[in-house]
């Protein structure tokens, strides 16, 4: 039985074993050192009116928001976009209406590997890497989907920005060791106050 | 009839690990059998939320690491000697398991969103550790050493005291494990994992049960964590209290079989050797590591029901159907 149709329960173990090989072969091959990637733009900074913006941060900013552009534009404007999100809506009926509904399974993992590869590339101008680094964006990630309604896509993409500057907040105003709390704390009570998310959408299982 | 045989062989099984140090004194055995021991007992505590009441946690590694800072704490602060420390420290898991999962299951929350939610929960406790001065921050707690003592349960060179402690451990949670699966709570919780609503059409206070497995699980999940932080002598919470640390936690259980009293011990009794032995030949922990991943990935894939789930299917099940 392909792992797809599992619970999802057995999807999320399947991926933390993923994780776990990945994280560790990565380890065996480079060693566990943080490693950044020096860049000749790397220290530079542009000012706007009292905005300090470190140009690495700033070209990140401006992928980031690209892909997503473009993102949005395969999933609303072709053939393959529509099917992942009437799949998404109701696998079901995309079955019955001819839907090879694995191969969107397969497309849109693919995707979104490709998606979190192209953020990876993004952090390592600016932020030290190494093979654990992915976790604090995983589970930040996380949050994203379920504040901004699993399967709602906009929603994610706009609880990804409130959660950004939740982040920082956080860091400024108590600590940088508790930047991740308050965003945590914030998912759980989304949680449980409103499973939905913030956006609309449907729940999963 | 069955039953009896069983137990026959459980005694046995026992026995003959009782007798082990009393044959062996070489540290390497036992430190592989005292960790074999730990993550069955471990894993036994996990099954019991998630095993028989269905709930999948993933977050087990907050009430492990909330057991092995009190301990270490009230020593270190208070000088209360670690027995009672462990008490207190299942106590407050227990407390903290209450807090988490009354309105966590209060609202509904379930399957993939109850992973995410102990991920959650777990995650922000470790960053709260980090970043308190009580908890040692990232540094971490070091015990001062004392000379051996049952008391202050401390041993250096002989590991023979920590292995018959976890063994002792171990038997007793499987004790409860057994008590629970043969009692009507137990039956309760069964029918909760398998369907809910159909456990609250019949007047099953499925909540009640559901909060009452948690505070038990986390109760003896906080044990072994106050058992690891006497046998490590030192905590961290990168080291107690990560994901990982709740993978380890589940992967025997997952291994063996989710929602058995066997089924955790045999996971453990394979995983574990494996994992020293490979720690041994490639000298760091990243082999055994990738080991872990695929072995979760493959269990998860092939064998969902774990070892002892998949012989119950195919061999005991349809022996029952033919008498």
């Amino acid at each position: 039985m392909p792992i797809i149709e599992h619970p999802v329960s057995a999807q999320t173990l399947m991926t933390l074993g993923l994780l776990l090989v990945i994280q560790n072969v990565v380890i065996m091959v480079w060693s566990a050192d943080p490693r950044q990637v020096v860049t000749d733009y790397a220290k530079l900074t542009f000012t706007y009116g009292d905005l300090y913006i470190p140009l690495p941060r700033f070209l990140a900013f401006v992928v980031a928001m690209t892909l997503s552009g473009i993102l949005h534009l395969f999933l609303t404007r072709t053939d393959s976009g529509t099917a992942i999100r009437a799949t998404a809506q109701d696998s079901e009926t995309a079955k019955v209406l001819g839907i090879d509904v694995n191969k969107v399974y397969a497309l849109s993992f693919g995707l979104g590997t490709a998606c979190a590869a192209v953020a990876g590339n993004l952090v390592s101008i600016y932020y030290p890497i190494d093979p654990f680094v992915g976790d604090t964006f995983l589970i930040m990630a996380f949050i994203a989907i379920v504040l901004g309604s699993m399967g709602n896509y906009v929603g994610a993409f706009i609880a990804g920005l409130i959660l950004g500057v939740v982040e920082i907040f956080t860091a400024f105003v108590l600590s940088s060791l508790l930047r991740q709390v308050v965003p945590l704390i914030i998912f759980l009570l989304v949680l449980l106050l409103k499973p939905e998310g913030l956006f609309g959408g449907r729940l999963r299982e | 009839m069955r039953l009896n045989r069983k137990a026959y062989f459980y005694i046995l099984f026992f026995i003959i690990l009782f007798i082990i140090p009393v044959l062996t004194d070489s540290r390497l055995i036992l430190n592989i059998l005292i960790m074999v021991f730990f993550y069955s007992y471990l894993s036994l505590a996990w099954n019991i939320l998630a095993g028989f009441a269905g709930q999948y946690s993933v977050g087990h590694a907050a009430y492990f690491g909330i057991g092995a800072y009190t301990t270490a704490l009230l020593y270190l602060r208070t000088g209360l000697i670690p027995w009672l420390g462990i008490l207190v420290g299942a106590a407050l898991a227990s407390l903290f398991a209450l807090g988490i999962s009354y309105p966590t299951f209060r609202f509904g929350i379930k399957g993939y969103y109850y992973i995410l939610t102990t991920l959650a929960v777990a995650e922000i406790l470790r960053r709260i550790f980090l970043y308190w001065d009580l908890t040692g921050r990232a540094d971490g707690i070091r015990y001062p050493l004392e000379p051996d003592s049952f008391w202050l349960f401390q041993f250096h060179w002989d590991r023979t005291p920590y292995y018959y402690i976890i063994l002792v451990f171990l038997i007793l949670c499987m004790f409860i494990s057994y008590i629970i699966r043969n009692s009507q709570f137990g039956l309760h919780l069964l029918a909760i994992r398998d369907d809910e609503d159909a456990a609250q059409s019949v007047r099953i206070n499925t909540l009640k049960c559901k909060l009452i497995a948690a505070a038990i699980s986390a109760a003896l999940t906080a044990v072994g964590g106050a058992f690891y932080a006497q046998y490590t002598l030192f905590l961290e919470p990168d080291t107690t209290m990560t994901l990982f640390v709740s993978i380890d936690i589940l992967l025997p259980s997952l291994i063996g079989g989710v929602g058995t009293t066997a089924g955790p011990l045999i996971g453990s009794f394979l995983l574990t050797p494996l994992a020293w032995i490979l720690r041994i030949a490639y000298g760091a922990e990243v082999l055994h590591m990738i080991i872990r991943g695929v072995v979760l990935m493959i269990v998860v894939a092939l064998v969902p029901k774990g070892i002892v789930g998949t012989i119950i299917d195919y061999y005991i099940r349809p022996l029952h159907i033919k008498r």
